[in-house]
């Protein structure tokens, strides 16, 4: 068959769709919403996935926490001293971090000591918001996450006072505010020198959360975490490369989850969509015996509904990407973005960064498009095989 | 019959519906890769770079850190299901009614409020 006949056929199946615009308009909606709900879940996944990944940057190779019974303990200086005197490691330090609940908020807060060592926030654009950083080893001085300053309904200037077992607690003097680029990491988190750390979350002075090792090659975290174990099996060795796969095993299974869940919504659209497509009413079966009574081949009434098949797939398709992506990535996902990532009191209202890829909607599109191409066939194709005479008597 | 050219047009228009958002989603992204002196900047300083979604029972912040090595888990990588994970937050009103009052003093500061300045 020529290419200026296949153009026809194409013709005459946009004619026939729109001779029947309820029908035809019911297919696109119902194809477009499994393809929009698909689409949209690995969009949102996707993305947190790649927002994960880009903090990932600066993660210590090894993370290394103590055990008492079973259950996260301090770790002692001796633990420490042992650590930065392993061979193959560049650099140990002791961190102090912890969770603070606020009942003023239901919610905990991510507590951070930061020793006087680490560079001036404020120096990197797109950190702070408003305000600066605190200066090296300053005392009561505090930066916080956006999404906190906003619901506590403070800015810089201001001062706030944390819980804490210890009476002589420091207030934090609000220094400044995350920026909304670091708000995804920071929403929770308030920064502040070590030693304040250490008071509110009654940490002794020479003990630590855990320790963040940096190696002097990252390949050998394997054999140093084995160094750590048979020297301290109280450890908890916690590899980079590990800690990378939580995530995204985390986020691969909780989508899993989320379309598992809406399979049979899916199923349910999509039995629709094929009824309607491959069930050929009486009108439709007189067409197709006066197409081959004026000479149309078999081949050519195939052609025709199987054009149909393919405009109604594609254009369902093309706006089903489209919804998923406003969805996602101009409205923030509503809904979907709780399931995905959890509910919480203090959330960051950042818009996610779109990270698609093209094997996904390869994976939709064959999921929804393939079995609904070839259902539209094997129904015309029974009509196309009758004797015209007899179809338009029936 | 009506021309050749409306479905053409109408898988154009769909093309180039999908062209402008790879070519959207190219910008957004190449923006976001101008912030990652910032994210670097920041998650230095965190106890890893978890995304801060929690709040829920388990309040698994750092989960990079806290689930692998928890004492043991039902499966790896367990999503935090119950409240999280849900659509749904469960209501703070809840923890009002069954918070306790602590047998200790009260503060001479409100703890967890802004103090006046």
């Amino acid at each position: 068959m020529r290419p200026r006949s296949h153009l026809a056929l194409l013709s005459f199946a946009w004619t026939a769709l729109a001779r029947r615009p309820g029908r035809t308009v019911a297919l696109l909606g119902a194809v477009a919403m499994v393809v929009t709900l698909l689409a949209a879940v690995l969009f949102a996944t996707s993305a947190l996935k790649g927002e994960a990944e880009r903090g990932r940057r600066t993660q210590p190779d090894v993370v290394v926490q103590r055990l008492a019974g079973g259950r996260p303990a301090l770790i002692d200086p001796s633990t420490v001293s042992f650590l930065q005197r392993l061979p193959g490691v560049r650099r140990a330090a002791a961190r102090v971090w912890g969770y603070v609940f606020l009942p003023s908020l239901k919610a905990n807060v991510t507590v951070m000591g930061r020793d006087a060592q680490t560079g001036d926030l404020g120096a990197v654009r797109g950190v702070l918001r408003s305000g600066r950083d605190a200066r090296p080893g300053e005392r009561g001085a505090a930066v916080i996450g956006r999404a906190l300053a906003d619901i506590l309904h403070v800015r810089e200037g201001d001062v706030i006072s944390l819980p804490s077992p210890r009476e002589d607690a420091p207030i934090l003097n609000l220094v400044g505010v995350f920026d909304s680029p670091v708000a995804l990491y920071t929403s929770d988190v308030i920064l502040l020198d070590v030693d304040d750390a250490r008071t509110i979350l009654d940490v002794p002075s020479d003990r630590a959360t855990d320790v963040a090792i940096e190696l002097g090659n990252p390949e050998e975290a394997a054999v140093v975490t084995r160094a750590i174990l048979d020297k301290e099996p109280d450890l908890r060795v916690l590899d980079k490369r590990i800690l990378a796969r939580t995530y995204q095993l985390t986020y691969g299974r909780r989508a899993g989850i989320v379309i598992a869940a809406a399979l049979p919504a899916l199923f349910a659209m999509l039995i629709v969509a094929w009824e309607r497509m491959s069930g050929l009413s009486p009108a439709e079966r007189r067409e197709i015996a006066v197409q081959k009574a004026v000479g149309w081949s078999t081949a050519d009434v195939l052609y025709a509904k199987f054009y149909e098949s393919v405009l109604v797939g594609l254009l369902a398709f093309g706006a089903g990407v489209v919804l998923a992506y406003a969805w996602v990535f101009l409205l923030g996902a509503p809904l979907l973005r709780e399931v995905l990532s959890g509910w919480s009191v203090l959330y960051p209202e950042t818009a996610l960064t779109p990270a698609i890829d093209p094997a996904d909607l390869a994976g939709v599109a064959a999921i929804v498009l393939l079995p609904f191409f070839s259902v539209a066939i094997l129904p015309a194709w029974r009509a196309a095989i009758v004797d015209p005479l007899q179809a338009m008597r029936s | 019959m009506t021309s050749a050219r409306a479905p053409l047009s109408a898988l154009g228009l769909t093309a180039l519906l999908l062209g402008v958002i790879a070519w959207h989603a190219h910008a957004r992204a190449g923006e976001r890769r101008h912030e990652q002196a910032a994210i670097d900047a920041v998650t230095r300083l965190l106890p890893a770079p978890d995304l801060s979604f929690a709040g829920s029972s388990r309040h698994l912040r750092f989960p990079s850190l806290e689930e692998p090595g928890a004492a043991f888990a039902d499966a790896p990588a367990m999503p935090d299901l119950d409240p999280a994970g849900a659509a749904v937050a469960p209501p703070t009103a809840v923890y009002m009614h069954i918070e306790t009052p602590s047998p200790r003093a009260a503060a001479a500061r409100p703890l967890g409020q802004i103090v006046p300045r």
